[in-house]
Formats: structure tokens, sequence, C-alpha cells
């Protein structure tokens, strides 16, 4: 990869050129937070491009290592802010594997329901914002509807909309409250239909089909050196779950299937997520169905210490495979915790797919890549 | 009518044109069987049909699931009478703590020497002297490779290898400032044979790594968080430079000796346009 200078200026004398070096942000609405996409453009053509991240890098990483382990846990919420519950559901995971702990079984199921719930959140904002990006304003204001009802959902679990944290290392802090399993079925039972509103409004759409089709190709080979995951990858045409390769929770006890591309476009990315959604449906009528009584917590030690030795944990985060990998030294803090960023290797990707397209099919592409800076800078 | 929706064709593209339309076409062949209920593509079960067969099992499981929590719930009274403290019946628990038991022992080493695997045999053969160990943490298995075959270990488990590691999941690093030595730590995945493998290389904080940013792609951001983190050296690497801190920044922050709270005086001055920092403000204390 050439290097880009990071300096916005056309490139030699302004009339007689015919290369631009455009700066893409880091406040553009299309480029879903503070991404900065720097473009060496010939006319409307990409000829090559570079991304300037880390506006939010907040050193993560390095506070991880200079706290005790459950006061690392809200840290997480905030990494990757749209997939909160994921990202929560990752660390205490980890610790848990660690330190060889059981987990009720009620926690497992209501852990996984507001998984899956958290990943229809973060598909719908997705679909939103894609759908935004590329000209489909009435998906936004419809997907926004849905999303409202599970972000009402956890406000009332969480008490929380967006850095939702109720996951605990050996459990859960608090049961589900009453009227959560009605509001969650009635939830599912509205959804299918809601779906089918975003597909009518967009599968015949000629507009989002000349968008998406054909755009932002990756084939298999490729996404599988590119280390893509989630979407990205299974839009390509690779079976790839973390779910059903290494489940994690009660995911072995459920049914649901994983839908795979073909074409590894934009369009077939969308067919994925949307796919994905109606799984995530199905998941969370199943766990609604099997959820058992019993505590929510574990026995869980005083101290949290973790046994020297290391682990590397992932899980299937709406964005992609998660992955968080620690090291101890038998202490009571973290020797070292590193988070594999779905989003930030998923947008390393963004050159190979778009290098010799639109511009606007740029915009397309870190839409169908479905990143979030929060994550990607850490 | 086409023209209008697209982005300003250029002219002798109309070869890519004719192209796109026939994909708009076929993907709206597709979604219309989609629509139809026909077989997707993309999904096993037809929404339609999924819809009616999940509501006649519901009932069952609804049924079943009810019928259940009241057996358990039977059973907790019977306890309680007993005086005995309610444990719910997982199906999968009693293994899972058969499982997980010999890990909570004091006496289980964090790492145990991997023996009687056929595979790690192999590599073993391959490498010989230059794989330090093969050791398990926490069922994980990792190698130990010296840093100079790193690469070579890393090209072999992609392409010549009888389990093919397609997938590099992660690539990063840990520092350990008592052995003057940083672990580079690579994820491996094999999406063929499910399987992981954790490759270790240990290497002198004065020495550097070759990249593999030809064997895996991915390995060119990871590669240079890396560096922007850690100051480790990837010889070979295409674009060897700063990721999330900004060009310019001195030292690197996931090495122990770096302070958690540290403030680089002149950097900010100098790019943040704040000119003036209080006198003896001290900003390297700790938060223990």
């Amino acid at each position: 990869m050439n290097a880009i200078p990071l300096v916005t200026h056309h490139t030699e004398t302004l009339f007689d050129s015919e290369q631009m070096v455009l700066s893409m942000g880091p406040q553009h609405p299309s480029t879903h937070g503070v991404l900065r996409v720097i473009l060496k453009l010939d006319g409307e053509r990409v000829i090559d491009l570079d991304c300037d991240i880390g506006y939010l890098h907040r050193g993560a990483e390095k506070i991880f290592e200079n706290r005790l382990y459950p006061m690392i846990a809200p840290y997480f919420d905030r990494l990757d802010y749209i997939a909160a519950v994921s990202n929560g559901l990752l660390y205490v995971e980890t610790v848990e594997k660690a330190m060889g702990l059981e987990i009720p079984p009620r926690a497992q199921y209501l852990r996984v329901i507001l998984t899956e719930l958290n990943r229809l959140a973060s598909h719908l904002l997705w679909l939103a914002t894609h759908a935004l990006d590329i000209g489909g304003f009435t998906v936004f204001l419809y997907a926004f509807r849905e999303r409202e009802e599970i972000l009402k959902i956890f406000e009332n679990f969480f008490g929380a909309r967006l850095t939702c944290h109720a996951f605990r290392i050996g459990g859960m802090t608090y049961d589900a409250y009453p009227e959560f399993e009605a509001q969650v079925r009635a939830f599912c039972d509205l959804f299918p239909k809601r779906l089918e509103e975003y597909e009518t409004l967009l599968n015949e759409n000629r507009i989002w089909l000349g968008r998406t089709v054909g755009i932002g190709v990756i084939s298999a080979e490729d996404a599988i050196s590119l280390g893509l995951t989630g979407a990205p990858l299974r839009g390509s045409g690779v079976d790839y779950d973390v779910r059903k390769t290494d489940p994690y929770e009660c995911y072995a006890d459920l049914e649901f299937d994983i839908p795979i591309g073909e074409n590894g476009d934009t369009f077939d990315r969308y067919l994925v997520r949307m796919e994905e959604m109606r799984q995530s449906r199905r998941i969370i009528m199943q766990a609604l169905d099997r959820l058992p009584d019993g505590p929510v917590m574990g026995r869980v030690p005083k101290v949290i210490r973790v046994p020297a030795g290391e682990v590397y944990h992932s899980i299937e985060a709406p964005k992609g495979e998660l992955g968080l990998y620690l090291v101890s030294d038998g202490s009571t803090k973290p020797y070292r915790l590193r988070m594999r960023p779905a989003s930030f290797i998923n947008l390393a990707a963004l050159r190979k797919m778009t290098v010799g397209s639109l511009v606007s099919d740029v915009v397309a592409v870190i839409g169908s890549l479905d990143i979030v800076l929060g994550e990607i800078d850490r | 009518m086409s023209d209008e929706t697209k982005p300003a064709p250029e002219a002798g593209s109309s070869g890519v044109d004719a192209e796109r339309a026939a994909k708009v076409a076929a993907a709206k062949a597709k979604a219309a069987r989609e629509a139809a209920g026909e077989s997707p593509a993309t999904a096993e079960p037809a929404p339609a049909d999924a819809d009616k067969s999940v509501d006649a099992e519901k009932e069952a499981k609804i049924a079943a699931a009810k019928a259940k929590a009241a057996a358990a719930k039977a059973a907790r009274e019977a306890a309680d009478e007993g005086g005995e403290t309610p444990k719910p019946a997982p199906a999968k628990a009693p293994a899972k703590a058969a499982a997980k038991a010999p890990a909570k022992k004091e006496a289980a080493p964090a790492y145990a020497e991997i023996t009687g695997d056929a595979f790690i045999a192999a590599l073993r053969a391959v490498f010989r002297d230059d794989i330090k160990e093969a050791v398990t943490s926490n069922g994980q298995q990792i190698v130990r490779v010296v840093p100079e075959r790193a690469r070579d270990l890393l090209w072999y488990l992609r392409y010549d290898a009888a389990i093919r590691f397609d997938l590099l999941t992660d690539v990063t690093a840990a520092h350990y400032p008592d052995r003057k030595a940083f672990e580079v730590v690579y994820q491996l995945y094999s999406i063929a044979d499910n399987r992981r493998l954790r490759v270790k290389a240990e290497l002198p904080e004065d020495q550097s790594i070759y990249t593999v940013c030809d064997i895996w792609t991915t390995a060119n951001w990871l590669e240079r968080e890396v560096y922007d983190m850690f100051g480790i050296t990837f010889e070979g690497h295409p674009d060897l430079r700063r990721i999330l801190l900004p060009e310019g920044w001195v030292g690197f922050p996931l090495r122990k000796e770096y302070p958690v709270e540290y403030r680089h005086n002149e950097w900010v001055t100098e790019n943040l346009n704040i000119l003036e920092i209080p006198e003896g403000a001290d900003l390297t204390g700790k938060f223990d």
C-alpha cells in the first residue's frame, strides 16, 4: 500500500491536474462516526484510498491493565456502543472461561435473549443508516421505529438505552423484570411483518439495486485473506459463525441457520443481514420458550483473581468475530487484555473493495461493512 | 429511465452498464423468488413457511416449558421441605462441572505440555528445535517458536500443513520488561477443520520480526497497530506507520514502562493549541 500524504490539496496545479486528493470525514454523515477516508480521485473514479482512524482512541487496552477485573466490564459498553450487550458478554465470558466459573442456566438464556435483541438493534441501525446513505429515507424512519421498541426493553432491563450493562462475572446482576417476557414476545410477533415492509421498500427498488448489486465485490479467497468475519465474510459464501463453530452460552441447544451469500457484493451482505435478523428472532423465541427458572448469579469468589495462564475467547458479535485475548499473571488485574476488533479488521477491506469504483460506491461499501468507530479506535 | 438512477456513467463504459443491468435483473429475479416463498438462495426456510411451523411448534413448546417449570417448582418445594437450598437441574451442568473441576485446583499448572497430538508432533518433526515448546493453557494450544522462524512456521501452517490455518484472526503482542522481551502472538483458525492455534514468538526488545503481510492481507493493519502500541518493527512491511495514534506521537503506550496517566506536554502544546500548562502539574500519577 502506498502511503498517501495526510494533506488535503489538489495535486500540483488546480486546473491542469487530473488527480485530486479528497478528504471524506471525519465529520461526514456517511462515514458513521469519526472516520476519515482519504480518497485519491481521477474524476469520480477512486484510484487509491486510505483510512485515517484513531480519533476516538482512548487507550482502552492500557486502561484495562490497570483496573481490577470487575472494574473493566463497563469500559466494554463504550467500545462498540451500538452493540454494548455483545461486548459486555464477551468480557464476562472470557473471564469466566479463564476462571472456570459455571453460569446458572437461567442467566445463560437471558444473556442469549438480550444479546440477540442487541443484534437486532445493531442490524436495524445498520439497515437504517445504510439505506439513508444510499437515499432510502423511509427505511431509516421505519427501522428506527423498531429499534426504539428494543431500546425500550433495554431501558427497562438495564436502565440504559445505549451503554447497557447487566452482565457480571459469574452471571447477571439482576433478573428480568416481570413484563420482560411479554414485551419481548410482543416484539417478536410484530417483527416479521416489519421486516417484510423493509424488503418491500428495498428488494424491488431500482435505485437500491443499482447502488448495491455488484458493488464492493469481494471474493471468498480475498475475504479470508483479509480476515473478514461476520456478514462481510458470509456474504462471500464462507460458512463461518462462531455461534456454530464454537458455541458459547446455550447456543448449542438452540436451532438456527447461518445465511450465506453468493456474490460477495453489497446486495448479498444486505440479504445475509436481513436473514440474520429472522434467525435472531427465531433464537429469541426458542430461548423464551425454554427459559428455565432459578438463580441468575453463580458462585463467584469475593475477589476476582484469574489463575495464571492465557485464554482467547471469541463471540459472534453483530459486526463479526469479536475476540478477547487475556493473559493473566494470577493477580487481580489482567497482565494483557487484547480485543480483536471486528470492525477494525473489516474496515481494512475497504480499500480492496472500492479501488476502481466510484466515490458514491465508497459510501455504499462503508455502509455495508457496518463499522462502529468506538470499537475500531478503542 | 435507467440512466437517471445511475451515478453519471462515463463514456465508453456501456459494457459495464450492460453488465450491471444484467446483474440488477438477476438480483430482482432472486428477490422476487424469495418473496414468492420458493427456496431462496441465501436462506434455508422461507419466512412464511417458517412462521407457520413455528406457530404450531410453539404451542407444544410452551406446554412443554410449562410442564418443566411446574416439575422444577415441585422439586424445589420438596427440597425446601427437606431444608436444602434449591438448586436448578440444568441438563448440561454436571458434565460441565466435571470438565472444569481440574482447572479450579491450585495445583494445575498454567501451561501444560502437549503430548499425543499428531499434528503438533508433525510440526515438531518439520521445525525441530525451532519450536521451543508446544503447550496448552485453558485447553487452547500454543506453539512457541524462535522469532527468526516465525514467518516460516506461519507460511507452513497456511499453505503446507496437514491442517491449513487459513484465517489469521489476530496479531498482537505483550511486553515483558523483566525478560526485556515482547511476545508476538498470532491467533490462527482453520475454517475447514474448525481448529484454533496460537503461535507465539518471544522477541528481544532490540530485535525486529519479519512481516506476514503477504501471507494474510489482514496482517497489514494488525501489524501496524502492534508497531503503534509496542514499537515492534516488522521487516518488509509495505506501510509501517502509526495507525491509531497521530503521527509524531512519542513513545509506545502498551509498553509496561509507559505510564497510564501521562501527557506529552510538548506534543499537546504543538498540536492541540493548548499553550499553557500549569507549573508543577503532576501528570504521571497512578490509579492505585
